[in-house]
C-alpha cells in the first residue's frame, strides 16, 4: 500500500469545486472540505446559507451543477449506489412512514440495503433506546423518538458516514443535551464519522472537531473548533454603578476592547471569559458595585461579522 | 431480481398499510348494494307496467317504445343512429331466443363492469395509483427513499409493479363483490348463460355477420379483461400525473377532470372529429365487446387501444425520465 | 404484526394470480373483437324453460297505430291505459298489457310486425288482442291534402281489406281462440270545410271493415266513429288528428263494454263448470 492511498482512505466524504445553479440564482458556489474517518464535523450557515441544498447534493437528492462529490472513494454520480452504502443520512426533519410502527420502518429501510439481519435491527432499536415503543405506530411518537428512529435507520447499514441535517432542531433542552451524548458515544463506539449541519455556534462548539462556516453558498472559512472559539472574542454584558468609572477601567486594560454602553448601568464589552473573575476582584477593589455579570453567547451571526470584515470596527 | 421483488414487497406494504384496499372496499361496499337496489328497482318497474316478468315481452315492449322513439322526428340524428343499433341488436337477440338481460348475479356483474368502465373503475383505481410518488413527496419520505443505495429507475419501477398488483386486485374486489351483493337479491346462477357477442357497427348499421355466442363466465372474464387494461393505463397516467405533481389533491383534481371531460365529450363533441385522441374517450372497450354505437365517429376497438397503449406509454416514459433527473428540493 | 405480513402475503398471491386472470381475459377480449370468428350459432345447451305463462292475469296485447300508442293524451295514458286501469281497479282483474303499436304505422307496416318472433310470441300468450290500424291508410298525410280531388277520394279500400284479412290470418296462425278487437276510424276532418265528404269516406271505410271482421270468428269490431261526430274540436287533440284526453276516455269505454261482454261471458262459464 502506497503513502497516497492510506490517505485517501483516511477521507470519508470529499468535496471538491460543488456547485449548484437553478436559473440564475446560484444556490451554492465552489465548495470544497473533506470530512475524515472519525471526527465530528460541523458545518455551520445562517438559514438560507446553502447548507441544506449542500446536504441534499452529498445524499444525491440534487444533482450538482458542477464539482465532485466522493464518498469513500466513490463518486456519487456515477457509483451512486456504492457512495450511498457508505452513508446514513437524516435529511431536515426525520420523516418517516407514519402509518406503519417503528419497526416496519426500521424493516423497510433494511429490506432496501438488501438483507440486514435482524439482530442489527434489534441492537439499533436497543441502542436509540426505543424497545417500550418500536412496535407502535410513529404518529404516536415525539419529535425526539421520531428523530432517534430517524438515526437507527441511517445506522442500519453500518455506514462510514452519518450526515445530520440540524438534528436539534425543534428539541427541547433536554432532548439537544440528549442528542448530543449520543452523537459522542456513537462516535466513540463505532468509529463513525459525522457530519453535523446547523446555525447553532453554541451546538457546534460542543460537538465538533472541526467546523465549516458558509454563506451565501460560499465557504467561509474550515477550520478547528479551537481555531475558531480563539479567533471569536466573547461578549461580555456589566450591570455596575458608577458606569462611568467602570468604562473608563474596563478600557485601560489590555484585553478588552470595544466597551459600549448599553444603558445607565449596563456595559458591554469583548474580553476572554476567563479573565471574568479577575476583573470583577479589581472593579470591586476600586469601590465599583458589581451588580452583574453576563456573558453574551456569541451568535454565528457576530462570528460572520467577525470573519467577514465585521473586525475592522473595532 | 431478489432486490426488485423486496422492493415491491415494500411498495406493496406501504399501500396495504396506507389502508387503499379498505377504502376501496369500502366504497364498493356501500356504492353497489345501492346500485343493486336500483337495478332491481328497474326490473319491477317494468314488470309492474306490462304486468309479466316474461322477458321476451319485456324486450318486445322496449323494441316497440324504441321504434316510436324513433318515429319522432326531434330526436337528434346521432341518439337515432344508437337507439336504432340498440333495438336492432334487442331483435336480434330475440329472435335468437336470447335473454341480453337474465337476472342473475353474472348478468349483474357483467353490467356493473360494462357501465363503470368509464369513470367509477378509473376513479377507483385514482385512490390507489394517485399518491403513490406525490404521497412521499409531500410527506418527505421520499428523501430517506431515495436515498439508498437503490437506482432511481428502480425505485418507481417498483412502485409501477406494485401499482398494476393492486389495479389487478383492486378489479378482482370488484367482480367478487358485486357477484357476492348482487346474488343476495338475484340469485348466484346464470355463469353459463349465453351472451351474443361479435356485433359490428358499419356506418352506423349493426352487421350481424360475426355474431357468435359465448358463456356469459367468458364473456365476463372478456369484459373484466378489458375493464383491467383500462385500469391500467389510467392507472399510468395517474401515475405520471403523481410524479410530476407535487400535491396529491391537485393530481386528483387533473385526472377527475380529464376523466370527467372523457364523458362530457363523448356527448357534445360529436361534430368535434380530433376529441377521439384524447383517452377519456377512449375508455369503452366493452361497448366493442356488446356492440354498442361508438361515441364519436372514427371509433373503433383498434383505435381505442392504440390510442390507450399510446397514452400509456407516453406517461410511463415521461415518469421515468422525469423521475429519474429530478431535483428532490423540499 | 405478523398477520399484518400473512394478509399481505395473501394480497400480494392474489394480486399476481389476478394480473395473470385479467390479462388473460384482455387478449381474448381483444381477439374476440378483433379476430371474429364466422358466426356459427349453436342453440344454447341448457335451453332456458319457458317461464309459465301466468294464467292467473289476463294477458292483453295491444297492436297498431299512434291511436293505440296514446298519441295526444295529455296525461299519456291513450286508451289502453284507462282501458288498463278500469279493469284492474273496477273489475279486479290482474293484468299483464303489452303494448306494441307503433305510431304511424299503416296495415302493411303491421303485417311485417306479424311476422317477426317476438311479436308472434306475445300474441301467441294474449287472451285479448285489441288493435287499431287502418288510419294511416286512409289519410293520406298533410302534404298530400292539397293536390287530392276528394269529391272522388275514397281511399284503398279493397287493399286495405286484402290486408286486413292478412293481419287476421296471422294473429290467427298464433292464436286461434283469444278474441280480437278492431276499433274503427273516426273522421278528425269534420270541421273542415273543404272536406266536407270526408264522413261518407270515413262511413264507408268503416262498414268495409265491419263486413270483413263479421267472417272471422271471434273478431269484433269496435265503432267510434259515432262517438266523435259533432264533437271534435272538444274530442281532438291540438293536432286535428289525434284524440284529446277525452276523447281517449270515450274511446275506453266503448272497448272496454265490449271487452266486458266477452269477459263476463267466460266468468260465467268458468262458475258453471266448476
Amino acid at each position: 500500500m502506497s503513502v497516497m492511498s492510506e490517505q485517501a482512505q483516511d477521507v470519508v466524504l470529499s468535496v471538491r469545486d460543488l456547485t449548484k445553479k437553478i436559473g440564475k440564482k446560484t444556490l451554492v458556489e465552489d465548495l470544497s472540505f473533506d470530512v475524515y474517518q472519525g471526527e465530528v464535523f460541523g458545518f455551520l450557515g445562517p438559514n438560507g446559507a446553502g447548507k441544506t441544498t449542500t446536504i441534499r447534493m452529498l445524499v444525491g437528492l440534487i444533482r450538482p451543477t458542477g464539482g465532485t462529490i466522493s464518498i469513500g472513494g466513490y463518486d456519487v454520480r456515477s457509483s451512486f449506489r456504492e457512495a450511498m452504502r457508505e452513508i446514513g443520512s437524516i435529511v431536515e426533519n426525520p420523516e418517516l412512514y407514519s402509518f406503519m410502527t417503528g419497526w416496519e420502518n426500521l424493516k423497510q429501510f433494511s429490506r432496501m440495503l438488501g438483507d440486514v439481519p435482524e439482530e442489527r435491527i434489534h441492537e439499533l432499536v436497543r441502542l436509540v433506546n426505543l424497545e417500550k415503543r418500536i412496535h407502535d405506530r410513529v404518529k404516536t411518537y415525539s419529535l425526539g423518538m421520531k428523530q432517534r428512529l430517524g438515526i437507527a435507520q441511517a445506522l442500519l447499514g453500518k455506514p462510514r458516514l452519518l450526515i445530520l441535517d440540524e438534528p436539534t432542531n425543534g428539541l427541547d433542552p433536554a432532548g439537544i443535551r440528549e442528542m448530543r451524548e449520543f452523537i459522542r458515544n456513537l462516535v466513540e463506539q463505532e468509529n463513525i464519522s459525522v457530519f453535523i449541519s446547523s446555525h447553532l455556534l453554541s451546538e457546534v462548539q460542543m460537538l465538533c472537531d472541526r467546523v465549516a462556516i458558509i454563506q451565501h453558498g460560499k465557504m467561509i472559512t474550515v477550520s478547528t473548533i479551537e481555531e475558531l472559539v480563539n479567533s471569536a472574542i466573547d461578549k461580555v454584558e456589566w450591570t455596575v454603578r458608577p458606569a462611568d468609572k467602570a468604562r473608563r477601567f474596563l478600557e485601560s486594560q489590555e484585553d478588552i476592547r470595544e466597551v459600549r454602553q448599553e444603558e445607565e448601568d449596563k456595559l458591554i464589552c469583548r474580553m476572554p471569559p476567563d479573565r471574568i473573575s479577575f476583573i470583577v476582584s479589581k472593579l470591586v477593589e476600586q469601590d465599583i458595585e458589581v451588580d452583574g455579570v453576563r456573558p453574551v453567547v456569541v451568535t454565528l451571526e457576530d462570528l460572520f461579522m467577525e470573519l467577514t470584515g465585521g473586525e475592522g470596527i473595532a | 431480481m431478489r432486490e426488485f421483488l423486496r422492493l415491491v414487497w415494500n411498495e406493496a406494504e406501504k399501500i396495504y398499510r396506507k389502508k387503499r384496499l379498505a377504502i376501496v372496499i369500502l366504497i364498493l361496499l356501500v356504492l353497489i348494494p345501492m346500485f343493486v337496489y336500483a337495478q332491481y328497482k328497474e326490473v319491477q318497474t317494468l314488470v309492474e307496467r306490462l304486468g309479466t316478468s316474461d322477458w321476451r315481452v319485456a324486450l318486445q315492449q322496449q323494441i316497440i317504445d324504441t321504434q316510436n322513439r324513433l318515429n319522432s322526428s326531434r330526436i337528434p340524428e346521432d341518439w337515432r343512429n344508437w337507439l336504432k343499433i340498440r333495438m336492432e341488436q334487442q331483435q336480434y337477440y330475440l329472435e335468437h331466443d336470447i335473454n341480453p338481460n337474465a337476472p342473475g348475479a353474472p348478468t349483474f356483474v357483467r353490467e356493473f363492469m360494462e357501465r363503470g368502465i368509464n369513470l367509477f373503475i378509473p376513479l377507483l383505481v385514482m385512490i390507489v395509483a394517485i399518491d403513490i410518488v406525490s404521497g412521499e413527496r409531500s410527506e418527505g419520505t421520499i428523501k430517506l427513499l431515495l436515498t439508498r443505495p437503490v437506482r432511481r429507475w428502480k425505485i418507481l419501477l417498483s412502485k409501477y409493479v406494485t401499482m398494476l398488483l393492486y389495479i389487478s386486485l383492486l378489479i378482482l374486489l370488484v367482480g367478487i363483490i358485486s357477484y357476492l351483493i348482487a346474488g343476495v337479491v338475484f340469485g348466484y346462477s346464470g355463469w353459463n348463460m349465453p351472451v351474443l357477442t361479435g356485433f359490428v357497427v358499419e356506418n352506423g348499421s349493426l352487421n350481424t355477420e360475426f355474431v357468435h355466442l359465448v358463456p356469459q363466465w367468458k364473456y365476463i372474464l372478456m369484459a373484466f379483461g378489458l375493464g383491467w387494461f383500462v385500469s391500467v393505463v389510467v392507472g399510468t397516467i395517474s401515475f405520471m400525473v403523481s410524479v410530476l405533481i407535487r400535491s396529491t389533491p391537485a393530481a386528483m383534481g387533473i385526472m377527475l377532470a380529464s376523466l370527467i371531460a372523457g364523458g362530457i365529450l363523448s356527448e357534445f363533441a360529436t361534430a368535434w372529429e380530433q376529441a377521439k385522441y384524447i383517452y377519456s374517450v377512449n375508455l369503452d372497450l366493452t361497448d366493442y365487446l356488446s356492440g354498442q354505437m361508438p361515441p364519436l365517429e372514427g371509433l373503433t376497438m383498434s383505435f381505442s387501444l392504440i390510442n390507450l397503449a399510446a397514452w400509456a406509454l407516453a406517461s410511463f416514459v415521461v415518469a421515468f425520465m422525469v423521475f429519474t433527473r429530478q431535483d428532490m428540493l423540499n | 404484526m405478523n398477520r399484518n405480513r400473512i394478509t399481505l402475503s395473501i394480497v400480494v398471491i392474489l394480486s399476481v394470480m389476478s394480473l395473470g386472470l385479467f390479462l388473460y381475459g384482455f387478449v381474448i377480449g381483444v381477439a374476440d373483437v378483433l379476430f371474429p370468428q364466422s358466426s356459427d350459432m349453436a342453440k344454447p345447451e341448457e335451453d332456458t324453460p319457458p317461464l309459465n305463462p301466468e294464467d292467473d292475469k289476463l294477458n292483453m296485447v295491444f297492436l297498431g297505430d299512434s291511436i293505440t300508442r296514446g298519441v295526444g293524451d295529455r296525461e299519456g295514458m291513450g286508451y289502453v291505459g284507462r282501458v288498463k286501469q278500469a279493469l284492474e281497479q273496477e273489475e279486479g282483474w290482474r293484468l299483464s298489457v303489452n303494448n306494441l303499436a307503433v305510431s304511424g304505422a299503416t296495415s302493411e307496416d303491421l303485417i311485417d310486425q306479424l311476422q317477426q318472433d317476438g311479436i308472434q310470441y306475445a300474441l301467441s300468450r294474449a287472451d285479448v288482442i285489441v288493435l287499431t290500424i287502418g288510419g294511416n291508410d286512409l289519410h293520406p298525410g298533410w302534404d298530400e291534402l292539397d293536390t287530392i280531388d276528394f269529391s272522388q277520394y275514397r281511399g284503398d279500400v279493397e287493399g286495405f281489406s286484402e290486408n286486413a284479412a292478412r293481419i287476421l290470418d296471422l294473429i290467427r296462425a298464433v292464436n286461434p281462440d283469444s278474441p280480437i278487437y278492431w276499433i274503427g276510424l273516426y273522421n278528425p276532418f269534420e270541421d273542415i270545410p273543404e272536406l266536407t265528404n270526408s264522413a261518407a269516406i270515413v262511413q264507408n271505410w268503416n262498414a268495409n271493415l265491419e263486413k270483413m271482421v263479421l267472417s272471422h270468428d271471434r273478431v269484433y269490431y269496435v265503432p267510434v266513429f259515432d262517438l266523435f261526430r259533432g264533437q271534435t274540436d272538444r274530442l281532438l287533440y291540438t293536432d286535428h288528428f289525434h284524440p284529446s284526453a277525452e276523447g281517449y276516455e270515450l274511446i275506453a269505454t266503448r272497448v272496454l263494454e265490449r271487452i266486458m261482454i266477452d269477459l263476463d261471458q267466460n266468468r260465467r262459464e268458468d262458475e258453471r263448470d266448476e
